[in-house]
């Protein structure tokens, strides 16, 4: 396994790892102005983070990784959604989330991660104090589900070990849940829309009905979802 | 390590020494309960398999085997439990003596001999190609009760037609039966073809409220479900 990084505050690419999906990711190190001594590189940790779509028919938008401080959840249940959050949530663009002020290190995977599809990165993380990992992902054939897992520490994962999640699928709660304005293949409709006109908190997503039960829906039964929605598997490689 | 004929002989006697005390440490007694936690679905007969990290019976993102197919269309345990049982594993098959209905309990023991991993299926009735099941759940070391909550999977081997026609060998589209005599019948189909063909979590059934027609002659009100829909209480003796 070959991954080659340049030093930081640099646009780093990643190497492929061998046997899963044909898809690169990218890294910006975005906060390279910071001069906080807390950003001093001590150490160089490489991780191996594999997400799997387990929906039936749901699309995702490119997988967004961001290393930040122990401080930051991307989200919390019963909250409001932030901007950047509900960017993604929305229309699958995760850039925003990139520029956090708290996220020190972002990737992004470069394509949609299919239904029952795997794509793996190699990550890696330099500074001590930005060792917690936030996973974020639209789910396409929808107004506004997103699904991940905010704020996992890595400090504690040895050399070889790994840590497994499965993630529950999240409505932004941003935009109302008509099943028309989709940027999904399924509609091919609007994605981001600044106009908060559903709960305004982040909660878990309810479901789609689909065509069979909402006049008007763009939606088909196929692409009903039940949780868990991701697989994702965490693996310290060095 | 450079391997000579001689190291080699030593190491497969060390190798069987080793073996021989993993086999009496890592063996297991273990007592299982399986509930189902469905409103109206029916588990057919139920696999239960101790197996090495090698083996399994599915894993979601791939593609269901044969033998998977077969249980998960149609319920027919035999070829996943005897492809368990060729690589070493061992199974109890069908604990419940036939169906597990919704709200019902079923008990097992296993000794796990060597084996270190804990596997479970069971069709769903009634779907297309719905299942129960646990993917090599690493069996405790310590002794316990421990409780693991179970998600419905589809195969990805059927599309979701949602129609009771009998159809349950592999390939055939339909669903065999609705255990409790609660499905319809003259439904057109909800779908005929599925793009995703790797096992993953199941959409869960549609149906209708039309027992004589409609798309589905699955009941919206009694065949849905959301997971989990099973837990599975491992005590490790």
């Amino acid at each position: 396994m070959k991954t080659q990084f340049k030093p930081a505050h640099s646009l780093i690419w990643l190497s492929l790892i061998a046997g899963m999906s044909v898809l690169s990711g990218c890294s910006i190190d975005i906060n390279s102005d910071d001069d906080d001594k807390d950003d001093e590189m001590k150490q160089s940790y490489h991780y191996q983070i594999t997400v799997t779509n387990l929906t039936q028919a749901q699309p995702m938008s490119p997988v967004s990784l961001t290393l930040h401080n122990a401080s930051t959840k991307l989200w919390m249940m019963g909250e409001l959604a932030s901007n950047a959050l509900e960017v993604m949530a929305e229309g699958g663009d995760n850039s925003q989330l990139a520029e956090l002020p708290s996220v020190k290190m972002a990737y992004s995977g470069e394509g949609i991660l299919m239904p029952g599809n795997s794509q793996s990165w190699m990550i890696e993380s330099m500074y001590e104090n930005y060792m917690h990992l936030s996973i974020a992902t639209m789910l396409v054939n929808t107004n506004d589900a997103f699904t991940g897992k905010t704020a996992i520490d890595l400090s504690s994962l040895d050399v070889g070990m790994s840590m497994h999640y499965t993630t529950m699928a999240y409505d932004a709660g941003t935009e109302a849940n008509d099943e028309i304005n989709l940027p999904g293949p399924a509609a091919g409709g609007e994605g981001y829309n600044s106009a908060r006109n559903d709960v305004d908190r982040v909660h878990i997503h309810p479901g789609v009905l689909s065509n069979a039960e909402l006049t008007g829906s763009l939606l088909s039964p196929e692409h009903k979802f039940d949780n868990p929605v991701t697989k994702i598997t965490i693996t310290r490689m060095q | 390590m450079k391997i000579t004929a001689q190291s080699l002989a030593k190491n497969a006697v060390m190798a069987a020494a080793l073996a021989a005390s993993a086999f009496s440490a890592q063996a297991a007694e273990l007592d299982i309960k399986l509930y189902n936690l469905t409103h109206g679905i029916t588990f057919t007969p139920v696999l239960v398999a101790a197996h090495d990290s090698q083996t399994m019976l599915f894993k979601v993102g791939d593609t269901a085997s044969a033998a998977l197919q077969k249980m998960a269309e149609g319920g027919a345990i035999d070829d996943l439990s005897s492809q368990v049982t060729t690589a070493g594993g061992v199974v109890v098959e069908n604990p419940a003596q036939g169906m597990l209905g919704a709200g019902a309990m079923t008990t097992a023991m296993l000794d796990t001999q060597d084996n270190m991993y804990l596997s479970l299926t069971a069709m769903l009735l009634p779907t297309n190609d719905g299942f129960v099941g646990l993917d090599s759940w690493k069996i405790p070391s310590e002794a316990g009760t421990y409780t693991v909550w179970l998600n419905a999977y589809d195969a990805g081997s059927e599309a979701n037609d949602e129609i009771i026609n009998g159809g349950g060998a592999s390939g055939t589209p339909g669903i065999p039966v609705a255990p409790n005599g609660d499905g319809g019948s003259g439904a057109s189909g909800v779908r005929t073809t599925e793009a995703n063909n790797m096992v993953h979590i199941h959409p869960g059934n549609v149906g209708d409220t039309d027992n004589a027609g409609g798309m589905s002659d699955l009941d919206s009100r009694v065949h849905r479900w959301l997971n989990p829909v099973a837990k599975l209480v491992v005590t490790v003796k």
